[in-house]
């Protein structure tokens, strides 16, 4: 008897796992304004800003980061448990439980941001979320001066494995069917039929 | 099968409760800390040391710098021989990290707007962290232009300032319309002989 094994789902274990490795090193998105006059690297796991050369976390966004942390842990090494017995009448339960995190963390970073972006441009400093744009401060803040920076808005490499990772977790659910009635198929077809007991 | 769906709900729950309880225990006693790191505070406040603090929100440098664009530093020198003038501004790098201070530009004009000509800065500086520069901005001016002022001006001082002053420093660009730079002293002497302030 073959060991049934859900590949994809194993897929997503460990891309969701190499994701949160990367993301404790790179941020997911990153703000830089001028010549890094301020810098500002958001993530789920690792949000740090870098205001004129110093470095630092917000506390609450800090435990926040520690949350996604041990929540793309837990998600990652139970889809590569499931994975592994994904025929086992608890598998559902695995699955159910590991393949929405990283679509959660990847959608409520993505509403997250745009948020801020949105309430930065009712302030007047509209900022890329991809790209480069020449940002110019509101007169009220600069006391007649003009003040404008270059800010680059950029999503980096992490970002786009927590993507991918999210994608290959949803394709795990959906095999999931297939693995299922795969099984109860060949159940069907091995299981010998039942016939009454005839005697001598 | 129920004892895991249990397991599951019960980690989901510590997961995301444990770790902002714990955070929260950790600053009881200034709550206000949980969103206003130190050295937010002092960026708030302008600038300042703000001490070393223990714990994940910890800096790599120890305070924040108040950041000012470049201010004029003393009086313009004017040369009437080669008709060079050159202007000092004064340049503090509040940063942990060197800083290139990439362009200045202006036009010098008399108090009624009368143009003399232009100044600019000659090379791109780097300014180490913490070290205070004086840039000097330099530019020909109009020889016709100052001895017919020096004709008409008989007081000596003849007040200059700049007009549409763009400084690029560390990537930020700043325009300022109108600064008063001081002024050209005893102008009657400098129509005849080099070397005047």
């Amino acid at each position: 008897m073959t060991r049934k094994i859900n590949w994809i789902g194993l897929a997503a274990g460990i891309i969701t796992l190499i994701a949160l490795a990367i993301s404790l090193y790179m941020p997911w998105w990153q703000l830089t304004v001028g010549q890094s006059l301020i810098k500002i690297n958001a993530s789920p796991v690792n949000t740090n800003f870098g205001l004129f050369g110093t470095q630092f976390t917000i506390p609450l966004i800090w435990a926040l980061n520690l949350v996604t942390i041990l929540t793309f842990s837990a998600s990652g090494i139970i889809m590569l448990i499931y994975s592994l017995v994904p025929t086992k009448p608890y598998a559902k339960h695995l699955l159910g439980f590991s393949y929405k995190k990283p679509l959660y963390s990847v959608v409520s970073f993505v509403v997250v941001l745009a948020i801020i972006l949105l309430i930065a441009g009712h302030f007047g400093v509209y900022l890329p979320l991809n790209g480069s744009a020449t940002v110019t401060l509101p007169g009220s803040w600069t006391m007649g001066a003009t003040v404008s920076a270059l800010v680059s808005g950029t999503f980096q490499l992490p970002f786009y494995l927590a993507v991918v990772a999210t994608a290959l977790c949803i394709t795990a659910r959906l095999y999931h069917s297939h693995v299922s009635s795969a099984l109860s198929e060949s159940e069907s077809t091995t299981t010998p039929p039942v016939t009454a007991a005839t005697s001598v | 099968m129920d004892k895991v769906k249990v397991a599951l709900t019960v980690l989901s729950i510590m997961i995301i409760i444990v770790p902002l309880v714990a955070e929260v225990y950790a600053y009881k006693d200034n709550l206000l800390g949980l969103v206003l790191p130190p050295q937010m505070k002092n960026l708030m406040n302008g600038g300042g040391n703000s001490g070393t603090s223990a714990g994940p929100q910890s800096s790599a440098s120890p305070s924040l710098p108040n950041f000012q664009i470049p201010q004029p530093a003393g009086q313009p020198k004017y040369n009437p021989t080669t008709g060079a003038f050159t202007y000092p501004f004064n340049f503090t790098n509040p940063l942990s990290t060197e800083i290139s201070f990439d362009h200045l530009s202006a036009q010098v004009v008399t108090e009624d707007g009368t143009s003399l000509g232009n100044i600019s800065m000659p090379q791109t500086i780097s300014i180490p962290p913490g070290a205070n520069s004086v840039i000097n901005a330099s530019g020909n001016l109009n020889p016709d232009a100052v001895n017919q002022l020096a004709a008409q001006n008989t007081g000596g001082n003849l007040n200059i300032a700049l007009n549409n002053v763009n400084v690029d420093v560390g990537g930020v660009l700043v325009h300022i319309d109108h600064i008063d730079a001081g002024s050209i002293s005893n102008l009657q002497s400098l129509t005849g002989s080099p070397g005047g302030t």
